[in-house]
């Protein structure tokens, strides 16, 4: 929108600073994304910037989840107790699962590699893009982030990494969903008798619908801020140097072939 | 006898806090040059000051996701439980990717060899008088240049000389 209001008509931004976090075009791996499509629909489409789209995928994934009991069907799967699956799933809803599942792999793929092209796009016309923001509700700017630093701050509790570097919206979601699994799992209490060293207790009280949702969650929040430190990191670099080669490089300048003291 | 300053940096705010206090200062005649490096900088653990897009952790972490997966499913069948066999299967999923990307990327970095000392990424030129230079070489420390070196420019006269040549060379090409 701002393209024709504005002077400067851009055709394609780099990146933009908004006060909910800063949105970057950059070159993905495609198979990654669709990776984690497959850990969670919905998961694919955070990391390339979809969120509205990458919320409906994950609540409904969510939704059908519950309903179906999908994940206690894994887990009986997995331990080779195939009637007990069968019979724990709810065949009422489970085909409604698969398009929507399968949709959000492709999307996600399909999505990345058009984002990969805008890119190279973008990169080429290089146009600027606002590097700070401040609103009522966010200040937000461009900086450096230290990848490992997110990625320790999100192995404690998830979404804390993705705050560190300002994914405002990826943070809170994945906030909410830790502390709901965390407390439908009964996963602390799992870990009390786990800490005990009393295994079947801890093993009794975990439940196992809600606990498989974790890895997944988990492992999102430190993928999703450490590969997003790293790139936020060199946008700065590449912003920076724009700056000085726009505002610090004027013509008049004369080098002077001096004897250093 | 101006003095002129050639400092480099690490892209940082630092960079643009030494060229605005400067410019308050009213020491306007500052050249910036940004370095393309990063290309030859391959490191194989990103930090603040070099993300080459190298990582480790893609495949690592996807793989650490599935092994969890697995191994909570599994865990509440085995003795151990979903906690332990949970970690297990991150641990190793994740160890798995980590080996699979550090192989992959030592095999492609051969041939280039990753520096270990901090690079200068922003060459900073500043003129200024001989009275402002101790106020500019401060700045230029103050905000963490990795290295200074101050020149006393040549005579007036071999400087108007340059200026000559400059501006006559274009004038006997036409």
């Amino acid at each position: 929108m701002n393209n024709f209001r504005n002077k400067y008509r851009n055709r394609y931004y780099q990146a933009n600073v908004t006060p909910f976090g800063t949105i970057q075009l950059h070159q993905r791996n495609p198979v990654i994304i669709a990776l984690w499509s497959v850990a969670f629909p919905g998961f694919g489409h955070f990391l390339v910037h979809k969120f509205v789209t990458g919320f409906a995928l994950f609540f409904w994934e969510f939704y059908i989840n519950q309903l179906t009991q999908l994940n206690t069907a894994i887990i009986y799967s997995f331990n080779g107790n195939i009637t007990q699956a069968k019979a724990v799933l709810n065949e009422k809803y489970i085909y409604l699962y698969i398009p929507v599942y399968l949709f959000a792999i492709w999307d996600s793929y399909r999505t990345t590699v058009d984002e990969n092209k805008i890119h190279l796009l973008a990169r080429r016309e290089n146009a600027r893009y606002p590097n700070f923001s401040v609103s009522p509700f966010e200040m937000n700017y461009l900086d450096k982030k230290k990848p490992w630093i997110a990625l320790i701050w999100s192995m404690t509790i998830p979404s804390l990494g993705q705050l560190y570097i300002h994914r405002i919206i990826a943070a809170v979601l994945t906030l909410l969903m830790t502390m709901f699994i965390v407390i439908n799992s009964n996963m602390i209490e799992g870990l009390h008798y786990f800490l005990l060293g009393n295994f079947p207790k801890s093993r009794e009280v975990m439940g196992a619908q809600w606990l498989l949702y974790f890895p997944s969650i988990y492992f999102f929040g430190m993928y999703d801020s450490y590969s997003n430190a790293v790139e936020l990191t060199k946008l700065f670099d590449w912003e920076q140097a724009d700056f000085l080669k726009r505002n610090h490089q004027q013509e008049n300048f004369v080098l002077h072939k001096g004897e250093k003291i | 006898m101006d003095i002129q300053f050639f400092s480099t940096f690490q892209h940082s705010h630092y960079v643009e806090l030494a060229i605005s206090k400067l410019k308050v200062n009213e020491i306007v005649n500052i050249y910036a040059v940004p370095l393309d490096n990063r290309s030859m900088d391959m490191k194989l653990i990103d930090s603040m000051h070099g993300a080459d897009g190298t990582s480790l952790v893609d495949i690592g972490l996807v793989l650490a996701m599935m092994g969890g997966t697995i191994g909570v499913a599994r865990g509440f069948v085995l003795h151990w439980g979903p906690v332990f066999w949970g970690l297990i299967g991150a641990a190793g999923g994740f160890a798995i990717g980590f080996v699979y990307d550090l192989i992959k990327n030592l095999i492609k970095r051969k041939k280039i060899r990753a520096s270990k000392s901090k690079l200068g990424e922003v060459i900073l030129i500043v003129q200024c008088t001989n009275e402002q230079a101790e106020f500019v070489e401060q700045t230029l420390w103050g905000n963490l240049a990795l290295g200074v070196a101050k020149t006393r420019m040549q005579t007036a006269q071999i400087e108007a000389a340059a200026t000559d040549n400059q501006i006559n060379l274009p004038l006997l090409e036409n």
